[in-house]
């Protein structure tokens, strides 16, 4: 009778055990989510940053480009102020990236404004925010699947559903746009 | 080939045949030594007679290695260097010189390994080309064991850590983060303060285990274009290549059992092995450790990094 209350107990406990490491293991993915995601808006944020100095680079030459330059501009705006939910922002970014890549495919055609330092330099940080984009992107959906798959598969799905664990979205890039998603493969031709 | 090579060869095969002449001299005046020697002890006992046969084949053997190794010297410094700074002419070649333990160290690739109780080198290049700062040179890196015989005596046996080539190189991308490549393995166990990077190409994931400090960092270095660079530079170099990125420098091992900048015998005339033959081997020890530039792409200066 003894040794059975000792392996009730024996059970409860490894039970608790594996609950709580699963409850932690959740609220780490969990988090590691909110952060890829933090460091994904800091980078969105620095290339908002450069987004005025490239139309006023470029304005300048691209006169018949000028409703490009005036949809990027708007949609930086909405953008910082803030008033888009999560998967609209997404879009908005992919279109942004799509934008400033057609900005500066365009640009190979005015060999005044390629040759400047002020665009090569802007190029040049451009490239590196946007390699750096899409590195936390790709970590930030590393994660979102890391999450998602314990939402989904048992027994962290019993403790997600407990949590209220929802699924998360990917940050994807539009499927028809995504050959310019690397500004860099410009500088290839 | 330009004739300004052909003289220069010229002088090295006048070279060598005296290295040729000393050695017939030097083997010479040996033998006329050992000669009475052998006679003497021929009727008297067999078995100094195998002892003195032993020590002088060691002796002439010795005098080769010698002879051998001063010529591979010679056409090392004088050939190889002048062949170097030709193709490449902010390039230094140092024979005899390789590169430092420090950096072996620093590149985090062997930290797993025991530590080497021998470390020994040459072929140091150093310079740069085109945009790429680098130093490479090939290294031999051995552990000891000491173990005690059925007798109780000391046995020392001695294993590779790594022999082949070791390159650090300036990188393109501006990090301060650390991210080791090694070729995968069934066991993962991250390298101290590093953690477990999982990347999304499933080739590269199957074929490397990468660890690192930065996740984010980790995938700025390695985008999708440059794992498959990378995969393709190890189809070329071997599948146990390692490569470490610490602060913006990079770093890679190549094990390989090939022998770089390797003279022919003294023995053999430079005429007969032919101009041609002779620089294209040499170009070919070159092209293997110089292009990691062009395989990973490293002069392509695109971002803030110039």
């Amino acid at each position: 009778m003894d040794s059975a209350i000792l392996f009730l107990l024996l059970f409860i406990l490894i039970l608790l055990v594996i609950i709580v490491l699963i409850y932690n293991s959740l609220i780490s993915k969990k988090n590691q989510v909110k952060n890829a995601f933090s460091t994904i808006d800091v980078y969105l944020k620095q290339r908002y940053d450069l987004i005025p100095n490239i139309v006023e680079a470029v304005k300048e030459y691209m006169k018949h480009e000028r409703h490009l330059l005036e949809k990027i501009t708007q949609i930086r705006t909405t953008l910082t102020s803030g008033q888009v939910n999560e998967k609209e922002r997404f879009k908005l970014e992919g279109e942004i990236t799509n934008i400033l890549g057609r900005i500066f495919a365009i640009a190979e055609n005015y060999p005044v404004l390629k040759a400047s330092e002020n665009f090569l330099h802007l190029q040049k940080t451009l490239n590196d925010v946007e390699e750096k984009i899409a590195a936390a992107r790709r970590f930030y959906n590393t994660s979102v699947t890391e999450l998602n798959n314990a939402i989904e598969m048992f027994p962290s799905n019993i403790i997600a559903k407990l949590m209220k664990l929802k699924k998360t979205e990917w940050f994807e890039i539009p499927e028809p746009n995504r050959e310019n998603v690397y500004l860099s493969e410009l500088f290839k031709k | 080939m330009n004739s300004e090579k052909g003289d220069l060869l010229e002088k090295l095969e006048q070279k060598r045949k005296l290295y040729f002449q000393y050695f017939i001299l030097f083997s010479l005046f040996i033998t006329i030594i050992a000669i009475p020697i052998f006679i003497e002890f021929l009727k008297r006992d067999s078995f100094v007679l195998i002892f003195l046969s032993i020590v002088y084949i060691v002796i002439l053997s010795t005098i080769y290695i010698y002879f051998q190794s001063s010529w591979t010297n010679k056409l090392r410094e004088e050939f190889i260097r002048d062949l170097i700074k030709q193709n490449f002419p902010e390039v230094d070649y140092y024979p005899k010189d390789y590169i430092s333990k420090k950096i072996y160290h620093e590149s985090r690739l062997f930290e797993r390994s025991p530590k080497p109780d021998r470390y020994e080198g040459e072929n140091l290049i150093i310079g740069r080309i085109g945009k790429t700062k680098f130093s490479l040179s090939w290294i031999n890196v051995e552990y000891k064991e000491t173990d005690k015989d059925s007798d109780d005596r000391i046995k020392n046996e001695w294993h590779t850590i790594f022999k082949g080539i070791l390159i650090f190189a300036d990188f393109n991308k501006d990090f301060s983060s650390t991210t080791v490549v090694f070729p995968e393995s069934f066991i993962k166990i991250s390298p101290r303060k590093l953690e477990r990077v999982k990347l999304e190409d499933p080739l590269f994931e199957s074929i490397f285990d990468v660890y690192g400090d930065n996740q984010i960092e980790s995938r700025y270095i390695l985008t999708p274009n440059f794992m498959e660079r990378i995969i393709k530079f190890r189809q070329n170099k071997g599948e146990k290549i390692r490569l470490s990125f610490i602060n913006s420098s990079i770093y890679i091992a190549i094990p390989t059992n090939r022998k770089f900048f390797k003279a022919s015998s003294f023995f053999t005339s430079l005429k007969d092995i032919g101009e041609r033959n002779i620089v294209s081997q040499y170009i070919e020890d070159l092209k293997f450790m110089t292009s990691f530039i062009e395989e990973l792409d490293l002069n392509r200066r695109i971002w803030t990094k110039d």
